[in-house]
């Protein structure tokens, strides 16, 4: 007596079989070629800041304003108040709009529907969930220089 | 031996063309309207979309660089461009704006019930086909509303539970829209859905063709008697209700190029990364969801929209009933106007939310605030 037997009655023909292990075949190949395809999908996430990199120059940001700025993919704000320079992700924690400086109220904005931050990235009202994360900053000379 | 008999031994058309005049004289239910034609007018707009679209992917550039200076040529310089253009997006409108239609339909005469529950989960299959063309088509244009549109559209997959990092790198191609978005997207847009949505089709019509269109009478009724015995009762020939099918086929075409030569399409400003604009918001098919995803937390508004869906698709196997008369399912109409009602209301609620008419100006939740005017 076979596997074969006990799993379908004896009148299961060789035909039969070979159909069955045939789309068993296939099914195990299409789940086997998911994974890499799976992987080649997902492309590697975007390096994170590396390094110092200067990404404007003092004067370019005078007291009270603020400037987006591009380091590789990213999006940074960077805002002058209060006689202190702050950088943080210009990207709303909501769904990913780039946020603008509001000079009339001194805060920060979010165009797509009304979040409201603080001038250093604290929230105060609308859907962002949490604040816009701070990044490190250092001004050198003239220049404004991002990370560590 | 002449041309057609050489045709005819080599391609065998003549059993083909019998078929069809088979076809032509198969019953359909005495109570088939124009409502019936909806389905064969979304049909014809599917052609025409692959016709229009072929023809303007032959001009359109697929880079971030060099996507929006294709769509402005195609719009503003080639002949007859514009008119291409805007004839494509009314007629995808259209295509949307009907197959709810035909949902409805559908819904309304129980035409879902057994044994047509695979024809429905085959249309709900060509629904979201279909939502996903307007989605993945949306960025192709690649002005401020297109992208910024598509960041706020995908940033929900990123909050899926679990996979979510996953899934939205695997929509966006990256933590961001970039080249490798607009890549992805155009050929969803060009390659897979039409593909997908050839083959949904096929196998939804070829259940209408053996099961035909439900009659009035229950479940029970309709499988003791048979639907071909019904037909011969009380149906009439499918050649009486063609004559239907082409009046709406041709009407809603003409619709769609007329409506293109009114309001065409036109282009907004190329996208920046660096400034999201005012006032972005997704194409009206989507508005109920993203007014929706504004009262609840991410994941809470995802999980509700998403159990809308399931319910939709897994209605044939959830109503019991088995009458398919208006009259004899009155609880569950109800219950589906409801739905609509707050759907249709969300949406309109998503049109006015960060808009101002008059002295009246609303918030993002679609709460009007009187402003003082000048």
């Amino acid at each position: 007596m076979y596997i074969c037997d006990i799993v379908k009655p004896a009148d299961r023909t060789r035909r039969d079989f070979l159909g069955q292990a045939c789309a068993a075949a296939a099914c195990a190949s299409c789940a086997l070629a998911a994974l890499p395809v799976s992987d080649y999908l997902v492309p590697r996430p975007d390096r994170a800041l590396s390094g110092p990199v200067t990404v404007a120059k003092v004067d370019d940001i005078p007291e009270g304003s603020a400037k987006v700025v591009r380091v590789g993919a990213a999006a940074v704000l960077l805002v002058r108040h209060a006689g202190q320079l702050r950088a943080m992700s210009a990207e709303c924690t909501h769904l990913s709009c780039i946020v603008e400086w509001d000079s009339r109220q001194s805060k920060i904005v979010c165009n797509c529907h009304g979040g409201l931050f603080e001038p250093d990235g604290r929230k105060i009202s609308g859907p962002p969930k949490s604040d816009l994360a701070p990044l490190p900053v250092r001004v050198v000379g003239d220049r404004i220089i991002l990370g560590t | 031996m002449g041309l057609g008999q050489w045709l005819e031994y080599r391609l065998g058309l003549s059993g083909l063309k019998r078929a069809g005049q088979a076809y032509l004289d198969k019953r359909v239910p005495s109570h088939v309207n124009y409502a019936f034609t909806l389905g064969t007018a979304a049909l014809a707009l599917f052609a025409t979309q692959v016709a229009s679209g072929i023809l303007l992917a032959l001009n359109y550039s697929c880079s971030l660089a060099s996507a929006h200076e294709s769509v402005r040529r195609i719009t503003y310089e080639l002949p007859s461009g514009w008119l291409l253009r805007s004839f494509h997006a009314w007629s995808a409108h259209l295509m949307v704006l009907i197959l709810f239609l035909h949902m409805t339909r559908v819904f309304w005469y129980g035409g879902y019930k057994s044994p047509r529950e695979l024809t429905w989960l085959f249309g709900c299959g060509l629904l979201f086909a279909t939502l996903a063309f307007g989605f993945t088509g949306y960025l192709l244009p690649m002005d401020q509303v297109a992208y910024w549109g598509t960041v706020v559209g995908t940033d929900p997959f990123f909050g899926l539970p679990g996979l979510g990092d996953h899934v939205g790198q695997m929509v966006r191609g990256g933590g961001r829209v970039t080249d490798a978005t607009l890549s992805r997207f155009f050929i969803i847009h060009v390659l897979v859905l039409p593909g997908a949505v050839a083959a949904l089709v096929g196998a939804h019509l070829y259940l209408v063709a053996r099961l035909g269109i439900s009659t009035r009478a229950s479940v029970k009724v309709e499988l003791e008697r048979g639907h071909a015995n019904l037909m011969q009762e009380q149906g009439e020939p499918f050649a009486k209700h063609m004559y239907r099918e082409i009046t709406t086929v041709i009407g809603v075409l003409s619709l769609s190029v007329v409506l293109a030569v009114l309001f065409p399409s036109e282009l907004g400003e190329p996208f920046t990364a660096d400034r999201t604009p005012k006032g972005v918001k997704p194409e009206w098919f989507f508005l109920p969801v993203y007014q929706l995803l504004k009262y609840f937390p991410k994941l809470t508004g995802i999980l509700l929209a998403n159990a809308g869906i399931v319910l939709l698709v897994l209605l044939p196997f959830l109503d019991r009933n088995p009458e398919r008369a208006p009259s004899k399912r009155r609880f569950l109409l109800g219950v589906a106007s409801a739905a609509l009602f707050v759907t249709l209301f969300l949406g309109l609620l998503g049109f006015v939310s960060d808009r101002r008419f008059g002295s009246w100006e609303f918030d993002i939740r679609g709460v009007p605030h009187r402003v003082e005017t000048k």
